[in-house]
């Protein structure tokens, strides 16, 4: 681009200027775009964890959002049952020591507003009893837009978080709009969003300003490395002739204000905030919820997994001490639903609800009243490769756990928990 | 070596010829060296930092009158110690505990706002960071006045972690206002909490107010930051020696 | 005061500012770029090991980055060797002190990387980690420290390692041990990584960051107490090279 006189055209050179200015703009609207992305989470971690710890930890069942499209500032319900294994494993630390019903959600896309267990709020941590039943609750407000996959979670100390299954909830409306207030016992109203934090700013900055300012002394000086690099080698043993009296004043002075500001300071806090209360923590109690005797006992007689057909088939001996027929609706493991759908009808929720809706072939059922009888599950399906539960073979400690979902003739519905070891067939 | 030297003139003694080319050099060097420490300081300091006090400073429901108040002066006299050190015996400048706490400061503050405001969308009234700047300033000046590594350890160390607590406590008191939520009291840190979900965070993982609650008086605060102080004195002297050992110029002598 | 020995034909040296600030500016880009890269997707696309979506988005980028970091560091430490100093009792003391000033813009980076990695990027790890469920050893904010910014941190030191000891004379002469305290701190890193993963992997689920877990990583950030010894060694022959002399030597 260049004219006859060999040099650039003053009209050229302004359009190159202006498509390099047109090319930065695109540069950054494109950083800018990616910064906004929505968010889309992806569903989290719990294909990860080995399937002996998903099968053997905690059951989780009945898993209820009330909505999966809300705005922000709109609330949500997450509710269901979870039942800590009997056949916890012995390598990892029990949810009979130290737990927490949390919440899994990429960072806090949504906030809590009130989360139970039978009943008791969970603000604190607990302990779970193995074999005992346990209906939960959380009641979420939708804080930033976006698509996500919420589970509930229980965090058990020294073993990390155990995820249940997870519904895609969708997040309308804006970030900006959004609003958590309380009200303190001493009756002042309060935004969470951004109390206090103009004031610890504040001071923050006070702090950085009045520390700058001290070298603003120093820097008085200059060079000021080597110089005095130079002379404190000269003068050796007698360095410190290097500190004037006027340092040693404006030091004194320095002193002096700092822990008059850090005095007053306090004393100011005191006085404006004279009620306060050191931060609470401790342990609550939850009891476990109350149930009628079971009817329905169960043995694991044999759990056999056949690797090509992706075949689960486990022999079981039933007793069946009620007064109606009953057979197995449901297998589930690992947070995967295998349904009998002879038995019982499941819709999955969303594309990543892992209910396999006809995949449990029941024989020789059902059992009758006062029977005991040996019968055998099928549960076959694809799931058991895509959520890698397949590599149950690869653990050390070959044992597995389930539920089981029985039904009665009369509609009645009976929860077994049912666990041993498991033996691969190859072939 | 095989290949012989090729003639070149003798090597000059100097690289400067005036005051005022000397001048330039010694500006020059000041150029590079300045933000290479303040850099550094920020890049050393929010790492160990960060893996020593970590929760402590990052959440506002952690900074309780146990722990934090013990962990912070342990782990913040120690640049101020080391580098304290090196910039009085090297350059007689009495400023590594304002600079290092400074440079720490700064980047937290980046830090919190881009990790855990932007990144992971936490307010910023649950993430701010602890103001630390006057404990490096009376270090400084405790230097400065006594000219003394034994007294700064002595009064500094002492006084470094006296005063975690009153120094912090216009920034955390209305965190640790009540509030009442179902039936239970909290303060308002608590409460931002809980409600703000850390799913990798559960409660029992805070490192808070643990012990026997076996509290003489009820002067929870003031035996913490005593007893910090004391251990802080130790503390800080075993820091300037680790600086002095730093500050060493040690040369190998090389192998081939 | 005069100094007639000394060639004053050539103005004495500056600081590399340009390539200094090309460098910075290229450091700069690259991490910003990560950074938002990181922001956009790491909540979304990140979130799952075992996803299509994770194995294009951030296992592509750690394949593609380690033989990029690794060719790379090799071939500016290569090319430093290869054209090294073979005749240091020969440079002059204008050549030795731009050769300082140098090193010292080669430490001024290595003193950028640190920051970005150990402050931002440790402290996205600790922020990502803390709000979502661990399912593998290379999370995203894992991929960007451990494979990005570890490895950039470790090429700064080992480059200005390098041409310290095969361009300035006195440092030919013998090995700076503060200045390879300094350089070891970052490599050593790495083999504390195996530990930190094997920790998390085996016996630590929580994720308390100032865990005793992570206090390997901390004792090898204390590498740096040395610089002190390093600056030490770089002022005293500064002083040297920038006497200005009285008299004419003799």
């Amino acid at each position: 681009m260049i004219d006859a006189a060999g040099t650039p055209t003053a009209a050229k050179l302004r359009s190159r200027r202006e498509r390099l200015r047109r090319r930065t703009l695109r540069m950054l609207a494109l950083f800018y775009v990616l910064m906004l992305l929505p968010l889309v989470a992806d569903a989290h971690g719990e294909r990860a964890q080995m399937p002996q710890l998903r099968m053997s930890t905690v059951h989780w069942f009945d898993i209820e959002v009330s909505t999966t499209r809300l705005d922000v500032n709109d609330e949500i319900v997450v509710k269901g049952s979870f039942m800590p294994s009997r056949f916890w494993p012995e390598h990892v630390e029990s949810i009979e020591g130290t737990a927490f019903l949390n919440i899994g959600v990429p960072g806090p896309s949504f906030v809590r507003l009130d989360s139970r267990v039978n009943g008791v709020p969970m603000i604190r941590s607990t302990r779970f009893m193995r074999g005992e039943l346990y209906h939960f609750e959380m009641r979420l407000k939708a804080r930033k837009p976006g698509r996500y996959h919420v589970h509930p979670l229980i965090n058990v100390k020294g073993t990390g978080p155990i995820i249940g299954p997870g519904r895609w909830v969708e997040v309308g409306g804006n970030a900006a709009d959004f609003r958590l207030e309380a009200t303190t016992l001493l009756g002042q109203k309060i935004d969470l969003e951004h109390y206090g934090f103009a004031n610890a700013a504040w001071w923050s900055l006070f702090w950085f300003v009045f520390g700058l300012s001290w070298f603003v002394y120093w820097l008085l000086e200059c060079p000021i490395v080597i110089p005095r690099f130079k002379r404190r080698d000269e003068l050796g043993v007698d360095a410190d002739q290097m500190i004037t009296k006027a340092d040693r004043r404006f030091a004194f002075i320095y002193l002096t204000l700092t822990l008059s500001f850090i005095v007053g300071g306090y004393q100011y806090a005191q006085a404006s905030y004279p009620i306060t209360t050191p931060l609470q923590t401790g342990r609550v109690n939850v009891p476990p919820a109350e149930r009628p005797a079971p009817t329905v006992k169960v043995e694991m007689v044999e759990a056999r997994y056949r690797i090509p057909g992706r075949s689960f088939r486990i022999e079981l001996k039933v007793t069946n001490s009620g007064n109606s027929a009953v057979t197995v609706g449901e297998l589930a493991a690992g947070n995967l639903r295998f349904v009998n759908a002879a038995v019982s009808k499941v819709v999955p929720a969303d594309e990543d609800d892992l209910v396999a809706a006809d995949s449990l072939r029941v024989e020789n059922g059902p059992v009758q009243p006062s029977e005991t009888r040996n019968i055998v599950i099928y549960a076959d399906d694809a799931m058991w490769e895509t959520q890698r539960m397949t590599t149950m073979i690869k653990s050390p400690d070959a044992n597995v756990a389930a539920m089981l979902f029985f039904y009665g003739a009369d509609g009645e519905r009976h929860i077994v928990e049912i666990g041993g070891p498991m033996i691969p067939v190859f072939g | 070596m095989a290949q012989d030297a090729p003639a070149a003139p003798a090597p000059t003694r100097t690289a400067v010829a005036t005051s005022a080319e000397q001048r330039r050099a010694y500006i020059q060097f000041d150029l590079l060296i300045i933000p290479l420490i303040v850099l550094l300081f920020m890049g050393i300091f929010s790492f160990h930092f960060a893996l020593l006090v970590g929760d402590w400073d990052y959440w506002v429901d952690w900074r309780d009158r146990r722990w934090w108040p013990l962990v912070t002066p342990l782990a913040l006299s120690v640049l101020p110690g080391v580098f304290g050190y090196l910039l009085w015996d090297r350059l007689r400048l009495p400023v590594a505990g304002t600079l290092t706490i400074l440079c720490l400061t700064f980047a937290s503050w980046v830090s919190r706002y881009l990790n855990f405001h932007l990144f992971a969308d936490f307010p910023m009234n649950m993430v701010w960071p602890s103001t630390y700047i006057a404990l490096g300033l009376i270090f400084d000046c405790i230097l400065l006045l006594s000219r003394s590594f034994f007294v700064t350890g002595l009064f500094g160390g002492f006084l470094f972690g006296l005063l975690v607590y009153p120094l912090n406590w216009p920034l955390l008191a209305p965190f640790q206002v009540p509030v009442e939520l179902h039936g239970t009291m909290l303060t308002v840190a608590d409460l931002l909490g809980y409600e703000y979900v850390r799913t990798a965070i559960p409660e029992y993982v805070r490192k808070i107010e643990q012990s026997t609650l076996r509290t003489f008086g009820e002067a929870v605060t003031p035996l913490t930051a005593v007893f910090a102080g004391f251990l802080n004195i130790l503390n800080t002297w075993f820091w300037m020696w680790i600086g002095y050992l730093g500050a060493k110029s040690v040369w190998l002598r090389k192998i081939t | 005061m005069s100094a007639t020995n000394i060639a004053t034909v050539e103005a004495p040296p500056k600081a590399p500012w340009i390539q200094l600030a090309l460098a910075l500016f290229v450091i700069g880009s690259v991490f910003a770029i990560y950074r938002v890269y990181q922001h956009s997707t790491a909540f979304t696309l990140g979130l799952d090991y075992f996803s299509e979506d994770f194995q294009t988005y951030w296992m592509t980028l750690l394949y593609a980055q380690l033989p990029i970091l690794t060719l790379l560091g090799a071939g500016i430490v290569g090319r430093l060797w290869f054209t090294r100093e073979r005749y240091p009792a020969q440079v002059s003391a204008r050549e030795e002190l731009r050769r300082h000033y140098v090193v010292l813009s080669q430490i001024l980076v290595f003193a950028i990387v640190a920051y970005l990695t150990a402050s931002i990027f440790t402290e996205a790890d600790a922020a990502w980690h803390q709000v979502t469920v661990r399912d593998t050893d290379f999370t995203p904010t894992h991929i960007g420290l451990f494979y990005l910014g570890i490895p950039c941190f470790i090429m700064a030191g080992i480059v200005a390692f390098t041409y310290a000891h095969t361009r300035l004379p006195k440092f030919i002469e013998r090995v700076s041990l503060p200045f390879a305290l300094v350089v070891a701190g970052p490599i050593m890193i790495m083999p504390n990584l195996g530990l930190n993963e094997w920790g998390h992997t085996f016996f630590y689920a929580e994720e308390l960051f100032a865990a005793p877990i992570h206090w390997g990583f901390v004792l090898l950030g204390w590498a740096t107490f040395a610089a002190g010894g390093l600056v030490v060694q770089l002022l005293t022959r500064i002083v040297e090279l920038t006497r200005v002399m009285d008299k004419p030597a003799g």
